[in-house]
């Protein structure tokens, strides 16, 4: 189903490393183990890869550093942090940051792997052509179009989108917004916010603050023309 | 400019205190009370005192004068008597003389010089001349009743039965009972109030420092406890998240073989026991690391303390680090002991055990995050021995130096986020045991980035 998967982890703990390459190995997925941010970032440029894990305390470097560092060479790969750390802030530091998913320690394999290939899931589109105010998707490259300009968004970002556009301005509540993947409520309701708020900046760039996400407190987000 | 700061110094104090303390106000206006009785009292009191001698002579006359009615006894002792039972007791503090009509001496106090008189005039009336011209020839005693060292005067003559009678005395005697009584309230609560006045800035002043202190103490405690409940906290989060970590490597090689036991062959198993097993090693180090910190003031260090050669510990443990190299990485470690430092002053009185974790903690520490190389410096300053321990990692952050600045005192000392089991929490242990040998323990990033460590200990006093 997936062909050969490249996927990098940044850890440093060996053993959880050694255990990780061993159960991606039994799903056919090829693990390269970095044990340092310093290693990575030695090889990053020539590297290929279909999904990066990283730990987010590493000993020479975080994981939060090193996001940046790989978003900028390969801007579309997921990235999957994985921590010890429980607080919100830490999550939604993470995120901020660009990851497009975040899980805790001590995780199972099956659930590691269940993630990862929720996050390399071809998009399904809802539906062809979705368009509102003059805005439209592009399922395949994960855009989203104002009058000849293009914006890439990430791929939750773009589900959010989707789900919103497909709204037409109604107010859809962050459970409907919640994706099947996202089980960890109270986390995700944090996650959304940031999600939408990365939302809200390219839309602001794209159409110079005409279309806005906004939010209706203690209801959810929709999309409003800026016009009115 | 000295002597304006020690003109204005008590006055800026006095400002403080009144501003801040309403005692001092208080104080304050209670000794300009005092003060205004004293005056009032000397111009009107003593106005009182004056207008009542007439009384007073009235009085004494009649008193001295039934006092000879009575007769039959010696006149001393009769007026002794009388003056006891009338509560004249004045008149026995002083010295007085019983003389007669030719101012012969016929009793008197202890004194023995008689001193001048003066008639009402102001003429003298000596008692050298032995002659006084009288208005009548006295036939019995007449009474000079008097008071020492003071100026004299005759204020007034008596006549009973033929008998004159003469009564000297001095200003200060010209009282009523109740004028004097007056008088000595007046005086002793002039004094009462000027030792109540410095009794309450005393006290007030005892009681402001003691409040200050009391507040300053207080919020050094609260102080304290806060940086301490926070390293607490912040302990107990990082040991959390130190947990983690091999417990996801455990969750993870278990599953393994739960999942997939049919599909892994028996090297590949053994693996994964094994490395269950480091895992478990690493969690035990932890918990070992968390039980030593919360053992490290009973009392079983107390016992082995004596003199511990710091030298022969840190080369000890160069030794062992330098032989147990990670294999991928070769760590450099450079130590020199400087030339005229003589091993005997790097002796420290203390617990040889504790003073080993130290230095051990140290170097697994900076051989940690350190790239290349480790370099040891050891001097000796002020009877205290400097470790100096750098690194050419990434140094600590920015967050850790912060907490470690604000909870000085505190409890935590951990250095990063990331192993705590064996950095962090060695770190702290290292604090710790430093503060339990009277030192100290700092950490800061060199310009280059790296990490220094400084543990400070004193010199073991020398025989």
């Amino acid at each position: 189903m997936f062909g050969l998967l490249n996927i990098i982890l940044v850890e440093d703990n060996e053993s959880l490393a050694w255990s990780l390459k061993l159960a991606f190995q039994l799903e056919g997925i090829n693990l390269l183990h970095f044990a340092s941010g310093q290693q990575l970032k030695q090889e990053l440029p020539g590297l290929n890869f279909d999904l990066a894990l990283l730990d987010v305390e590493l000993p020479d470097d975080d994981g939060f550093k090193l996001i940046s560092q790989i978003r900028k060479l390969k801007p579309l790969v997921p990235v999957i942090f994985l921590t010890a750390r429980i607080s919100e802030a830490d999550v939604v530091k993470g995120l901020e940051l660009g990851a497009d998913d975040y899980i805790r320690k001590p995780f199972g394999n099956k659930e590691l792997i269940a993630r990862i290939r929720a996050a390399l899931r071809p998009h399904k589109p809802i539906s062809q052509d979705l368009e509102f105010e003059g805005i439209s998707l592009n399922a395949a490259q994960l855009q989203m179009l104002w009058q000849g300009s293009t914006r890439q968004l990430r791929r939750r970002e773009y589900e959010l989108l989707e789900k919103l556009v497909q709204a037409a301005g109604n107010i859809l509540s962050r459970e409907q917004l919640m994706g099947a993947s996202d089980r960890d409520k109270e986390i995700y309701d944090r996650t959304i916010d940031s999600h939408i708020s990365h939302i809200r900046e390219k839309l602001k760039d794209l159409t110079a603050n005409k279309i806005k996400v906004t939010s209706v407190y203690g209801v959810g987000y929709r999309l409003e023309c800026g016009d009115n | 400019m000295g002597l304006h700061a020690a003109l204005m110094q008590p006055l800026l104090q006095f400002k403080r205190l009144w501003r801040e303390n309403v005692y001092t106000r208080f104080v304050f206006l209670f000794l300009i009370i005092a003060v205004l009785v004293f005056v009032i009292g000397n111009t009107f009191l003593f106005q009182a005192t004056k207008s009542s001698r007439l009384d007073w002579k009235r009085q004494t006359d009649v008193f001295v004068l039934r006092l000879l009615e009575e007769g039959g006894e010696g006149p001393i002792s009769a007026l002794a008597r009388f003056v006891e039972t009338k509560r004249q007791l004045y008149i026995l503090d002083s010295d007085y003389w019983v003389v007669d009509s030719d101012l012969k001496v016929l009793a008197s106090s202890t004194s023995n010089t008689m001193p001048n008189f003066y008639s009402a005039d102001n003429e003298v009336i000596s008692h050298e001349s032995k002659v006084v011209t009288l208005p009548q020839e006295p036939e019995k005693f007449i009474y000079f009743i008097t008071y020492q060292n003071q100026a004299r005067e005759l204020v007034g003559i008596g006549q009973f039965n033929k008998y004159p009678l003469y009564l000297v005395t001095s200003q200060k005697t010209r009282q009523t009972t109740l004028s004097r009584m007056i008088d000595q309230f007046y005086n002793w609560s002039v004094v009462f109030f000027i030792l109540a006045g410095l009794l309450f800035i005393f006290i007030s002043i005892s009681f402001l420092r003691s409040r200050a202190r009391m507040a300053q103490e207080l919020a050094q405690l609260l102080t304290i406890n806060k940086a301490q409940e926070t390293a607490r906290m912040h302990l107990l989060k990082e040991i959390g998240h130190d947990l983690g970590s091999p417990l996801a490597g455990l969750k993870s090689l278990i599953e393994n073989i739960q999942d997939s036991a049919d599909r892994i062959d028996r090297a590949t198993q053994n693996k994964i026991y094994q490395l269950c097993q480091s895992e478990i090693q690493y969690v035990q180090n932890l918990i070992d690391n968390i039980l030593f910190i919360a053992d490290l003031r009973s009392e079983k260090y107390n016992k082995s303390v004596g003199p511990v050669s710091i030298l022969r510990l840190l080369q000890k443990e160069i030794e062992i680090s330098r032989a147990a190299q990670v294999v991928d990485r070769n760590i450099q470690i450079h130590f020199t002991l400087p030339e005229g430092l003589a091993s005997e002053a790097l002796v420290v009185y203390g617990d040889e055990l504790l003073l080993q974790r130290t230095i051990k903690n140290l170097l697994i520490n900076a051989k940690k995050f350190a790239q290349k190389e480790i370099e040891i410096a050891i001097s000796v300053q002020n009877k205290k021995i400097q470790i100096e321990i750098k690194d050419d990692g990434k140094g600590f952050s920015k967050e850790i130096l912060t907490i470690y600045e604000k909870h000085f005192q505190a409890l935590d000392r951990s250095a990063d986020g990331k192993e705590l089991g064996l950095s962090g929490l060695g770190l702290m242990i290292v604090a710790q045991i430093a503060h339990l040998h009277r030192g100290d323990f700092s950490i800061s990033n060199s310009l280059k980035g790296g990490a220094i460590c400084r543990l400070s200990l004193p010199t073991a006093p020398s025989e």
